[in-house]
């Protein structure tokens, strides 16, 4: 391999996934086209293709890293404003680059069992394609236009596979509004991408950061926080969450790819590209932090209350995003992606786990009718046990180290206390729901409808496995790691030890004095399960609210006025043609009928010879002979 | 006594035959009999060719007779030929009737 090097190649990890995205929809319906026998060829193919990109991924973030500097960056052409336009390989595009590939690749795999019985797989697995490459251009694009190409790209692939049931209303619904919110927070985003290229001239990352030097703080601020907008809709950070949860309507597939591991990290990716704003505007940052805790506390508190297994997941996600952009606002990028690294793994293993729980009781997706499920299905206990104990931080799993990392670094900013206060709480918070979950889906009496429960085949059980390795390795990334904070370390620990301990007791030894609980508490249970009204708030004021006013609104104007417009140009043609059949049918149809008329008045006496007796014409022929006749007799 | 036939009685003779065959054109209805009348007009030339031709002693007059009778035997085998397709789609042969010419 020396000398040798297939980084040039590297446009083929977005690109394979995009030529399999285009198969799909070029092919897919001829492939599988009968919804009785669904074909498994698009999983194959899809999975393959994905692999390759993955293969890809791994050679060219190896290469890459061998390289002096550390990245690599291929230039095509102008494309607009944006300067020079390519692909750019350093360590942060490689990590994620990894992440999608490597994630994408298990869950396509597990989707081919997962999804086997639903028709046009091809809409499915072209949809999960075209996801990854469209991440994979977001991650790396050299340039704020390519990024958001990419962006915009995982929205629409978003949507697609929310509503990929989209025979269900809410499906249908929940796709929408994933697509709405997130384009309202894109226009943000335009914005801000469109300031950086006025003021820098290109969108290019290296042009804009050597540009930004020179701004003035108002400007940096300004662009920072329209950047932030937009990460904040992509990344469901509060008061934009509320599309994520209702995004478990799509496939636990799509839940575990795109709306845990990699899409919703596009904001942090953001941040983390733009750190060079975002380190330069205090403000903001500070904003981003307060975001981030607010949102990592509320998420992880309504998770508390949830009982649909999926919607504790997407809330427990939410959460751990809002973690990830507390140390992006305190300025601990490493720590942010450290924690966005782990969080992958163990969430995407999460969600397979409860799809794979799911996919046993049929669809079955309440943890009220869930209950000592560890018996019969022991591989989804033992990876969903890791991917629990990584979310509640447990000393020595993947997310007890970088959450660690976070915590650690909040002191470094200014009243870091704060921070660190409500994100030690949240994480007690988060060892609750967590093993509120297991306790309540593993342990116990059984509760499910449906006996006897089988476990999930190979295909779905290999790929857990080896996120599950992940789980408990991925955090041992020992130059991240510091164990100088050891006091903290010692802290979190006991606290994810007294939350999984405060679940047990609460879900589990004791839970006849919950209802008792329950009840002395309802305002604050009630005020969980309604999820903070936030969605509510929303429906209210902005629903039924702004927008109900502003279309009734619109609904007038197009009456008044568009309506009269169209209105009033009838009413004016119809005057002046008015005056135009005056004019046809007086004077140009009396000129025609005149003319005809004076030929008809002018040909009368000459007509009435025309009688059509023949004896008449030979007495004409005679009378006129004897005429003549007659005339040269007598001259 | 007998007064020898002269020009002038052929030719009042002929006048009288073009008057009556005229007069057979314009007032009898049916066809048939007009195509008599035309065949009377003819004859009514004929005399008068042969009497001419007789008075100045040429034989060109006589000629044209028969060739005048030659004319009109055409013409006739070609009128009454006309006059039976005319009846077979018109049922008529009465002249009045037949008046598809009117504007």
């Amino acid at each position: 391999m020396v000398g040798t090097t297939i980084l040039p190649a590297i446009w083929l990890a977005p690109g394979l996934p995009l030529l399999g995205a285009a198969l799909m929809l070029f092919f897919g319906r001829a492939i599988d086209h009968d919804p009785d026998q669904p074909s498994r060829v698009p999983g194959i193919v899809c999975s393959t293709l994905v692999a390759l990109s993955f293969l890809v991924a791994a050679i060219c973030a190896w290469q890459a890293l061998m390289l002096p500097g550390h990245r690599f960056e291929i230039r095509g052409g102008t494309w607009f404003a944006g300067g020079e336009w390519g692909l750019l390989l350093d360590p942060l595009s490689a990590e994620l680059m990894l992440l999608i590939a490597g994630i994408g690749t298990l869950i396509h795999i597990y989707s081919t069992v997962y999804m086997s019985h639903d028709a046009a797989l091809y809409r499915f697995f072209g949809g999960l394609n075209f996801f990854v490459a469209m991440m994979q251009i977001l991650v790396l694009a050299n340039n704020y236009l390519l990024l958001f190409a990419g962006w915009e790209g995982v929205g629409f692939a978003s949507y697609l596979l929310i509503g990929f049931h989209y025979g269900r209303w809410q499906a249908g619904v929940a796709g929408m509004k994933a697509f709405i919110i997130n384009r309202a927070a894109d226009a943000a985003m335009v914005l801000g991408i469109l300031f950086l290229m006025l003021k820098a001239g290109t969108a290019h990352y290296g042009g804009v950061a050597s540009s930004a030097a020179h701004w003035s703080d108002t400007s940096i601020t300004l662009a920072a926080s329209f950047l932030l907008v937009g990460a904040m809709g992509k990344s469901a950070q509060f008061p934009l969450h509320i599309w994520l949860p209702d995004a478990m309507e799509g496939p636990t597939p799509v839940s575990a790819l795109i709306h845990s591991a990699t899409m919703v990290c596009a904001g942090v990716y953001l941040i983390a590209r733009s750190s060079f704003l975002f380190s330069q505007a205090p403000e903001v940052s500070l904003a981003t932090a307060i975001i981030g805790t607010i949102t990592a506390l509320v998420a992880a508190s309504i998770a508390l209350a949830e009982n649909d297994i999926k919607r504790v997941l997407a809330y427990s996600t939410i959460s751990q995003i809002g973690f990830m952009f507390v140390a992006l606002g305190v300025g601990a990028y490493r720590a942010a992606l450290f924690h966005l690294f782990t969080h992958a793994f163990f969430k995407s293993l999460l969600f397979l786990g409860a799809g794979s729980l799911i996919h046993a009781l049929d669809g079955e997706q309440n943890l009220k009718h869930m209950g000592g499920l560890r018996r019969e299905m022991p591989a989804t206990f033992r990876v969903m046990w890791i991917a629990s104990m990584a979310l509640a931080a447990v000393p020595g799993f993947a997310g007890f180290f970088s959450k660690d990392a976070i915590l650690g670094e909040t002191l470094n900013a200014p009243n870091g206390w704060v921070f660190l206060i409500v994100g030690l709480f949240t994480s007690l918070l988060t060892a609750i729901y967590a093993w509120r979950l297991m306790f309540l889906a593993f342990y116990g009496e059984a509760r499910q409808s449906r006996d006897p429960v089988h476990e999930s085949p190979a295909v779905m059980t290999v790929p857990m496995y080896v996120l599950s390795a992940f789980c408990v390795l991925g955090g041992w990334v020992l130059p991240l790691i510091d164990w100088s904070a050891w006091p903290l370390m010692i802290a979190s620990g006991v606290i994810a030890a007294c939350g999984i301990w405060l679940a047990w007791r609460y879900y589990l030894v004791v839970p006849d004095r919950r209802a008792a609980l329950d009840r002395r508490f309802s305002p604050i249970v009630d005020f969980l399960r309604n999820r903070w009204y936030i969605d509510a708030l929303y429906e209210e004021q902005i629903l039924n609210g702004t927008i109900l006013r502003t279309a009734s609104g619109a609904a007038r104007a197009d009456e008044r006025i568009i309506d009269e417009t169209v209105n009033g140009a009838a009413w004016l043609a119809r005057q002046i043609s008015r005056v135009f059949r005056w004019f046809d049918r007086w004077i140009l149809d009396g000129l025609v009928r005149s003319s005809s008329g004076a030929v008809g008045f002018l040909s009368a006496p000459v007509r009435s010879l025309q009688t059509g007796f023949l004896q008449t014409y030979a007495f004409l022929f005679v009378a006129g002979l004897l005429a003549a006749l007659g005339y040269y007799l007598t001259r | 006594m007998l007064h020898a036939i002269s020009p002038i009685h052929y030719l009042v003779l002929s006048a009288l035959l073009l008057v009556i065959g005229t007069v057979g054109v314009l007032l009898r209805r049916n066809i048939v009999v007009i195509l008599m009348s035309i065949e009377l007009i003819l004859n009514a030339v004929n005399i008068n060719l042969a009497a001419f031709s007789r008075m100045h002693a040429q034989i060109q007059g006589q000629i044209f007779v028969l060739t005048v009778m030659a004319v009109a035997v055409a013409e006739a085998a070609v009128g009454l030929a006309v006059l039976i397709a005319l009846f077979r789609n018109r049922g008529t042969v009465i002249a009045d009737d037949l008046d598809l010419l009117k504007w």
